[in-house]
């Protein structure tokens, strides 16, 4: 039924009823309207005026007992604000407290927004960092945290990543000898998080890299340590200055595939052998200089072909491979080329090493992806 | 002093807080709003009526008007209280044991006179004018109601149920000739 009091079906209908008839069979005298001459013959003014009679009787009726509450109220034993004002809830207040609650959860939307973006205050960004690391899967960071560059590029032990991650990072073999890697020489820096694109980690390249026969391999290093591999039979006489881990990643924020063990690791990067003989440190890794100060140079031996570009699987793996033709110094230079770093000079050239006996496995480890964590201690495999 | 002088009378008595002016208003209004609230089909119309007695003279110290005004709020009351145990039961139906001493039990009965005969034609007569009620549309049945039952004016039926005065009376006179129809067909043992 409409507002207007349509009710359909009932249209129509009225049984010759108009107004001034229903209006004196609703307040005036039923007796009246019978006598009068206007109603129509189809009404039956009899059943009609008895019905209105009865409904009227239902207001007749004895006084209903009043309930408890009432009752009491009524008899003077409770005052009329006294009474309990028990409502139900309504709709009303349904709407009220559906508009608080999105009212809070929009504060709480915007207060974890800004923490997010860090332009909370340090006093609340604190707690409400606090708060979303125990609960959510999100991290945010305290205020003053800076970021490592590392810890957003998920290098780890055995992933391959390509060459346009690796590139920047290589260092020459010439130019570094094998007692000047400090592990400041591994600039966190130097990995551009920019520069690595979640796509360029390829963790799946079929081609191992298999390094030919052992010849004597420089001291490249890489920045990051993710390749390293042990290959305790082959002891580098003049290496006694450990590798250090790669420190690119902050304390305490590490991956577990991250080699950042602080004591020294005999090390294999791609061919080159390095073990510990001694704890002893030298100058370079003391006053942290750059890689390319070499205490202990070397430059008896000529430039050897570049492992670290393709055995420790960060190198291009694809065309640059000893074995697919390419040979060091052209691994080397081409890396240099695309690097856009110029060739370092050859006279600081590491020191000669004998070739390891087997050292397939160096490369071809490191470019097929998988993690191989040195199984026996460093010092173990120098004895051997 | 008319009827409505003495009803102004004792609102304003009730509003000034006087204790015997609450009962005597009850008294006065209780059967009517009862009647109204048993012929809309309440479950419990007493325990109703009371909720609406009590919701009135919560708030009677805030009321200002006539004595048809009162009246009118009385049984706006009434109809707000019966609206909501509508929805009420429509959310969740309640299942209610027959109990078929309820109509031994009616408040009309109370004024019976002892003889069989005439308890019975009135009997008979209240159930069919409930039943002819409970066939009509709500609308139809509300203005019916409130126009009979608690004596209210198109205007105040209008003012109560939020329709305008043609709309009421369209109601009432599509209620008239539906209860013609069922009467003429059925007839009515009143």
């Amino acid at each position: 039924m409409s507002v207007d009091g349509d009710c359909g079906d009932d249209m129509g209908h009225d049984l010759g009823l108009d107004d001034v008839v229903v209006e004196r069979l609703l307040t005036g005298d039923v007796s009246d309207l019978i006598r009068s001459t206007y109603v129509a013959d189809s009404v039956p003014l009899g059943a009609l005026g008895a019905f209105v009679t009865a409904v009227r009787g239902l207001s007749t009726c004895d006084v209903p007992r009043p309930s408890a509450e009432l009752s009491a109220f009524l008899n003077g034993e409770t005052g009329a604000s006294k009474l309990a004002t028990v409502t139900p809830i309504g709709p009303g207040r349904w709407r009220r407290r559906v508009m608080v609650a999105s009212v809070a959860a929009l504060v709480a939307g915007s207060v974890v927004s800004a923490a997010a973006a860090e332009v909370l205050p340090r006093v609340v960004q604190r707690p409400v960092a606090a708060i979303i690391n125990a609960l959510t899967p999100f991290e945010l960071h305290p205020p003053g945290h800076t970021m490592s560059p590392v810890r957003e590029t998920p290098v780890t032990v055995g992933s391959t990543v390509s060459p346009a991650v690796a590139l920047p990072i290589i260092i020459a073999p010439t130019s570094i000898a094998p007692t000047s890697i400090a592990p400041t020489s591994i600039a966190p820096t130097s990995i551009s998080p920019t520069s690595i694109a979640p796509t360029s980690i390829a963790p799946t390249i079929p081609s191992p890299i298999t390094i030919p026969a052992p010849t004597t391999f420089p001291a490249p290093t890489t920045p990051v340590a993710s390749t390293l591999v042990v290959a305790p039979e082959v002891v580098s006489p003049n290496q006694d200055k450990p590798l250090a881990p790669s420190t690119s990643t902050p304390p305490g924020r590490h991956s577990k595939d991250t080699l950042v063990k602080p004591e020294p690791v005999a090390t294999v990067l791609s061919g080159e052998v390095r073990a510990p003989k001694t704890h002893r440190k030298t100058k370079a890794s003391k006053s942290k200089a750059a890689p390319t100060a070499s205490p202990t140079p070397d430059t008896t031996q000529p430039p050897l072909p570049e492992p670290a570009a393709d055995g420790n699987g960060q190198g291009n793996t694809k065309d640059k491979h000893p074995e697919r033709g390419g040979t060091g110094d052209q691994n080397k230079s081409d890396n240099a080329k695309e690097s856009g770093k110029p060739t370092e000079p050859t006279d600081q050239q590491p020191p000669v090493v004998e070739p390891p006996a087997v050292d397939d496995h160096g490369g071809s480890t490191k470019s097929n992806g998988n993690s191989q964590q040195p199984s026996d201690p460093p010092g173990k495999r120098a004895d051997k | 002093m008319s009827s409505e002088q003495s009803l102004e009378a004792l609102i304003a008595a009730a509003v000034d807080g006087s204790q015997p002016a609450f009962g005597v208003l009850y008294r006065q209004l209780s059967p009517a709003v009862l009647g109204y609230l048993r012929a809309q089909g309440a479950r419990e119309p007493e325990d109703l009526c009371s909720e609406v007695f009590l919701g009135v003279f919560r708030n009677m110290a805030g009321f200002s008007g006539s004595g048809s005004q009162f009246r009118s709020w009385v049984f706006s009351v009434a109809h707000h209280r019966v609206v909501d145990e509508r929805r009420r039961l429509a959310r969740r139906p309640e299942q209610v044991a027959f109990n078929d001493t309820s109509a031994e039990q009616s408040p009309l009965l109370h004024g019976s006179r002892g003889d069989a005969g005439t308890d019975a034609a009135q009997r008979m007569g209240t159930e069919r004018v409930l039943e002819i009620c409970a066939s009509l549309v709500s609308d139809q049945r509300d203005v019916l109601l409130l126009r009979l039952v608690c004596d209210l004016s198109v205007d105040q039926v209008a003012a109560l149920l939020g329709k305008s005065s043609g709309a009421v009376k369209a109601l009432q006179r599509r209620a008239l000739a539906s209860v013609t129809r069922n009467v003429s067909i059925e007839g009515v043992p009143l």
